[in-house]
């Protein structure tokens, strides 16, 4: 009787036919984060939830629905060989910045044009864009010859020109329309992303470093030219002297996680979730963790970001061509990126620049193109 | 792990890699290592910092927190009422409103600011840019705009608080003194914060504030509640309530006349009175003029104050703030505590208590006043020029002989009159409950040569504050105990309870009981035919002593007239000090002015206290025959009674028996007096009241008499010496009756 029962409830959930074969090792990782990221993402958004809709529920339905679109997403891109996007990266790149450069003729919401449609139903091509940019540089990259060592100078700006320009020039419209926008943190995160992605890529030290510099210079000039910059930057420095305004939500954000303390004050016990974080299901969550679950609770995050990392490394290791090998360790590279960026800004390390933390904050478009990314790694690890 | 440490050891190992292309992704693979190291790194970082935050910072964070998480609410206290002995409220609180906003949360709908603004500004009488000014500080979470609103105002606010987000009401309370500049030096008054500021409500602030509460609980950034039960009381515990030794009637009283007196006298720098159970040291009343009003004590109440500060406003702000302020402090100033000055010869009454107690003088003793005594080369004056000739110790001190004084002052001399000056304690603040008390500059007895001493022996050369000079005379007519004077008597909880009580405190035996005695009848003696004569009141037994002190500088020639008073005499139980500072009234001996003033407050006083009246023989006789009633007799009966009785009868009227009769039966004239009696039912025939003031006592009767009306002398009976009427009942130009007595009082004036 009993063993006939547990056979049935073994037959009862199977995975679909297209994980066979994945690395499940990143499968269990990602359903941890997943489950633990709602919980968290209700837990945090409950308050504010019911005092700006009236339903505690208002933003994890949305989340929940928003995981199995990005669930949905997943399992397409699992089942495709994430060989064919190699015919399509030039495409796709152009359809990317032809619809992130299209946003900038949508109307405003708080302040920036990031959006292609209304609503909840909006999504933002600027996470297709990082997608999109990851399969052409592995592309590009894997088949790259590069010049011999130049001699002088003019041999150096000619191979420079010949090898690389393309790539910074295409980086450069990117960043442009994103500073457009304007969307600093993606700006960052796609900036960091070509950056790893040039270093596995073999590109040569002198055109990353000369790149690089230009790059920091013309980005320092740009930054300082915005008037709220130095205030940012003050606010960073010393943000409890600014903590009616720029250093408020760090501050806020400071209390929940000294809050916390070692063991939290329990889930679903946040105080500071009570309308002082603003938006606490979204870039804040991690501090909401912190004063809820302590230090362990943001350790355990941490850690189960460590274990996809790892797993998406090994994958990457064990590729049997350069293009899969670059593709999984760019994807890689964003979740760290955000990750890092993300608690960096939380606990007060890197100035406020509003990264979400995937897997936990609100937000489709992140969301679902996260998990989509994740079934390109699966399907990778498929083959190896 | 196994997975990773195989391709490591492929990668770094140097196993045989066949092509090009492999080699290739060989050298990817090392740095798909390198990135995974940094990411390593970064996530070290980041884990790091997070347990820096959260561990090590945090500790401090968690207790920003709480505190910006949890709500403070003060629970006010209420303030002690002060009482009146007889329990009648002298202050009281009772409950007001703040009104308070939060800007933020009423800025959060565009448009609300103004339209709160605007209820807020009608409702209570604000302009509206002001109102509007506060209201939208969009970054403010709290702004006050209008503190301690009264109860109409508050009952209009509740009733529209639907239309009001973001405004609270706070309760607070509020002071009311209900008698207004009743006892203002006193009672005193409090400031904004309900802290009292002067008088009880400054000594006693500890008391009367009680100790107000709190209560704590957790609130979310907007100041609601959270769903986590987290809140402590810390009880309020109410204020104390005070109950004063004043008596409201006496205190009343005492006020009423103290003001007259300062009007009538043209008193230019204020006025101050006692009065003092000389056996508890109990005090009954204790009035400075002029006053406030204690529910405005910020407003100057003299008007040519405020017409030279107003003048001084408009040329210079700075000097008009500085001014106001010497204004404020003048007028808040307790006379009677704070305020020293030569008591003159009131201080006689020291000089003999000392030199009775220390036998250097005999009420039979004899001194010779020539106008002028000469001590040490230096002649001093007698107040009467020409002197007093020949008179026993006892008249001497009915007729306040400086040179008299002079002589026993010598005999007490510097050491005697300086340690009894400690035993009456003169030399240091009495220690009444009052705030601050000055403390009198008296010689030390090494710097006293002959000449402070003949002038000590008078009152003058050395100061003294009111409070001083009464509790050391009350030691003199108490059977010599001193007793330290006080003004509150117990102290009350909330529910009415005796907390504490202030019974009276015995100082000292400072002179002894026959002592005592022998002053109790000499100074009576000064009353009823002495110096003190204009203070007699008929059937009372009262003692004092006048004084007339020169200020300093003594060439301006400014003068205070004072006097000290107890009564019964013989078994005294009230001690009342007077003190006119700068009569310019043209009369300035303390005799002329401070007499009467003593007299009206004992005539009002001594009856309510249930003193009964008691008549000498010679008083009998001179309060005259009770006049026969006639009423219901036929003529000749009425003639004959009237004629037995004494008084002429005027007969009005063809009736057979009299109707009505003017005056009634009830009053006691002098033999002599008419009598109208009406035989017809018919309003008796009314005559205007002639003016008798300042007319001699004989002049007053002669144009009373001839206008139709009967005399009766009250106060002093003594018609010796220059004396003048000057008052008068019914008053001059009044219509009255016919046949109506007139009561009229005697001034003797050239009484020091």
């Amino acid at each position: 009787m009993k063993e006939k029962d547990r056979k049935k409830r073994k037959k009862g959930f199977k995975l679909p036919s297209v994980y066979k074969g994945c690395d499940s090792g990143l499968l269990m990782v990602l359903t941890v984060l997943l489950t633990y990221g709602i919980i968290m993402c209700f837990s945090a958004s409950a308050p504010s939830a019911q005092s700006q809709m009236g339903d505690a529920y208002y933003f994890v339905k949305r989340q929940i629905g928003w995981v199995f679109i990005g669930l949905i997403a997943m399992t397409v891109t699992a089942s495709i060989d994430a060989k064919i996007y190699r015919k399509y990266s030039k495409v796709l790149i152009a359809v990317s910045i032809a619809l992130t450069a299209l946003t900038l003729a949508m109307p405003a919401v708080k302040g920036a044009k990031r959006w292609l449609g209304v609503g909840s139903l909006g999504i933002q091509p600027s996470e297709m864009i990082k997608i999109a940019l990851i399969i052409f540089l592995a592309d590009r990259l894997s088949k790259q010859q590069w010049s011999p060592r130049a001699n002088n100078l003019t041999e150096f700006a000619v191979n420079y020109v010949k090898d690389f320009g393309k790539y910074v020039l295409l980086l450069g419209i990117i960043c442009v329309i994103l500073l457009l926008q304007p969307h600093l943190s993606c700006t960052v995160l796609i900036c960091a992303v070509a950056g790893f992605l040039f270093l596995v890529g073999g590109v040569k030290w002198s055109y990353l470093i000369s790149t690089a510099s230009a790059a920091v210079a013309a980005l320092a000039t740009f930054a300082l030219s915005k008037g709220y910059t130095m205030e940012r930057l003050q606010s960073y420095l010393d943000p409890f002297k600014y903590a009616k305004d720029e250093g408020y939500q760090v501050v806020q954000s400071f209390y929940a996680i000294g809050s916390g303390g070692l063991f939290g004050l329990g889930l679903g016990q946040s105080r500071q979730k009570f309308l002082y974080i603003p938006e606490p299901q979204n870039d804040f969550i991690f501090s909401i963790i912190c004063e809820e679950l302590g230090f362990f609770g943001a350790l355990s995050v941490i850690l189960l970001f460590g274990i996809l990392i790892y797993r998406g490394v090994v994958i990457a290791l064990n590729c049997k061509d350069t293009y899969s090998a670059m593709v999984v360790i760019g994807i890689i590279t964003l979740i760290t990126v955000q990750v890092v960026l993300n608690i960096g800004v939380v606990t007060g390390l890197i100035p406020n620049t509003g990264v979400s933390l995937p897997f936990f904050s609100y937000g489709g478009s992140s969301l679902v193109f996260m998990l989509a990314s994740m079934g390109i790694i699966l399907n990778i690890s498929k083959n190896n | 792990m196994p997975e990773i440490s195989g391709i490591v050891a492929e990668i770094c190992g140097g196993v045989a890699v066949e092509n090009g292309n492999k080699s290739g992704l060989r050298k990817v693979r090392k740095r798909i290592l390198g990135a995974a190291c940094l990411f390593l790194a970064m996530l070290v970082l980041i884990t790091g910092n997070t347990a820096k935050v959260q561990l090590i910072d945090g500790v401090k964070y968690k207790q920003w927190a709480i505190a910006q998480q949890t709500r403070d609410k003060i629970i006010n206290s209420k303030r002690g009422t002060i009482y009146d002995r007889n329990m009648k409220p002298l202050a009281v609180s009772a409950t007001v409103y703040t009104v308070v906003v939060s800007p933020s949360e009423i800025c959060k709908v565009s448009g609300r600011a103004e339209k709160v603004s605007k209820l807020l500004a009608d409702t209570l009488k604000l302009e509206y840019e002001e109102v509007y000014k506060k209201v939208s500080k969009t970054s403010s979470d709290y702004e006050e705009i209008k503190a301690k609103i009264e109860k109409d105002e508050s009952d209009a606010l509740f009733a529209i608080m639907k239309d009001l987000p973001g405004v609270t009401l706070l309760e607070d309370s509020k002071r009311y003194y209900p008698f207004n500049n009743f006892a203002s030096h006193v009672i005193g008054f409090t400031g904004k914060d309900n802290q009292g500021l002067s008088g009880i409500e400054y000594m006693y602030d500890e008391f009367l504030t009680g100790k107000s509460g709190r209560v704590v609980s957790a609130a979310d950034s907007v100041g609601g509640d959270m769903p986590y039960k987290y809140e402590k009381y810390y009880n309020s515990e109410d204020g104390l309530s005070v109950v004063l030794t004043i008596d409201e009637v006496i205190q009343h009283f005492v006020e009423k006349h103290l003001e007259t007196a300062v009007i009538e006298n043209d008193v230019k720098n204020g006025a101050a009175a006692i009065v003092m159970d000389v056996k508890t040291g109990e005090i009954l009343a204790m009035a400075t003029k002029p006053d406030f009003d204690l529910n405005q004590p910020f407003e100057i109440t003299d008007a040519a104050t405020v017409e030279v500060l107003e003048e001084i406003k408009k040329t210079d702000e700075e000097e008009y703030v500085k001014q106001l302020g010497i204004a404020r402090n003048k007028m808040w100033k307790n006379k009677a505590v704070s305020d020293t000055y030569e008591p003159g010869s009131t201080f006689k009454i020291i000089t003999s208590a000392i030199a009775l107690e220390e036998n250097l003088v005999n009420v039979t003793d004899s001194f010779y006043c020539s106008g002028v005594k000469n001590v040490s080369g230096s002649n001093i004056h007698c107040w009467k020029s020409g002197g007093h000739g020949m008179q026993s110790f006892s008249q001497a001190i009915q007729n306040s002989c400086n040179p008299a004084f002079m002589d026993i002052g010598a005999r007490v001399g510097a050491t005697r009159f300086s340690s009894y000056t400690s035993g009456f304690g003169l030399r240091s603040k009495t220690g009444i409950d009052l705030p601050g008390e000055e403390s009198g500059v008296f010689f030390q007895p090494n710097v006293m040569g002959p000449v402070e001493v003949a002038t000590t022996s008078f009152g003058q050369g050395f100061q003294v504050t009111p409070i001083q000079l009464i509790s050391a005379v009350s030691a003199v007519v108490n059977d010599g105990k001193y007793m330290k004077p006080h003004v509150v008597k117990s102290l009350l909880d909330s529910d009415g309870n005796i907390v504490e009580e202030f019974e009276g405190e015995f100082v000292k035996q400072v002179v002894s009981k026959e002592t005592s005695e022998i002053l109790q009848t000499l100074l009576e003696d000064v009353v009823s035919v002495g110096s003190g004569k204009n203070a007699y009141v008929e059937g009372y037994r009262i003692g004092g002593k006048t004084g007339t002190s020169e200020k300093q500088p003594r060439s301006e020639g400014k003068k205070i007239a004072s006097m000290v008073g107890f009564a019964p005499a013989n078994d005294p139980q009230i001690a009342v000090l007077v003190l006119l500072d700068e009569p310019e009234g043209g009369q300035y001996f303390g005799g002329v002015i401070a007499g009467p003033l003593m007299g009206s407050i004992m005539e009002d006083i001594l009856p309510y206290l249930g003193v009964s009246k008691t008549f000498t023989s010679e008083e009998s006789e001179q309060a005259g025959v009770s006049i026969p009633e006639i009423v219901g007799l036929t003529r000749g009966e009425a003639l004959a009674k009237a004629g037995e009785a004494g008084f002429t009868l005027n007969l009005i009227g063809d009736g057979e028996t009299v109707v009505s009769q003017i005056p009634k039966s009830s009053a006691r004239l002098k033999k002599g007096a008419s009598i109208y009696a009406y035989t017809t039912e018919q309003e008796p025939e009314m005559l205007t009241v002639p003016d008798v003031s300042n007319m001699s006592l004989l002049g007053a009767n002669t144009a009373l008499i001839n206008s139709g009306f009967n005399m009766k002398l009250t106060g002093t009976q003594e018609v010796d010496g220059e004396a003048v009427i000057f008052q008068q009942d019914p008053a001059a130009g009044t219509k009255a009756a016919k046949g109506t007595v007139v009561y009229v009082k005697l001034r003797h004036l050239g009484l020091e």
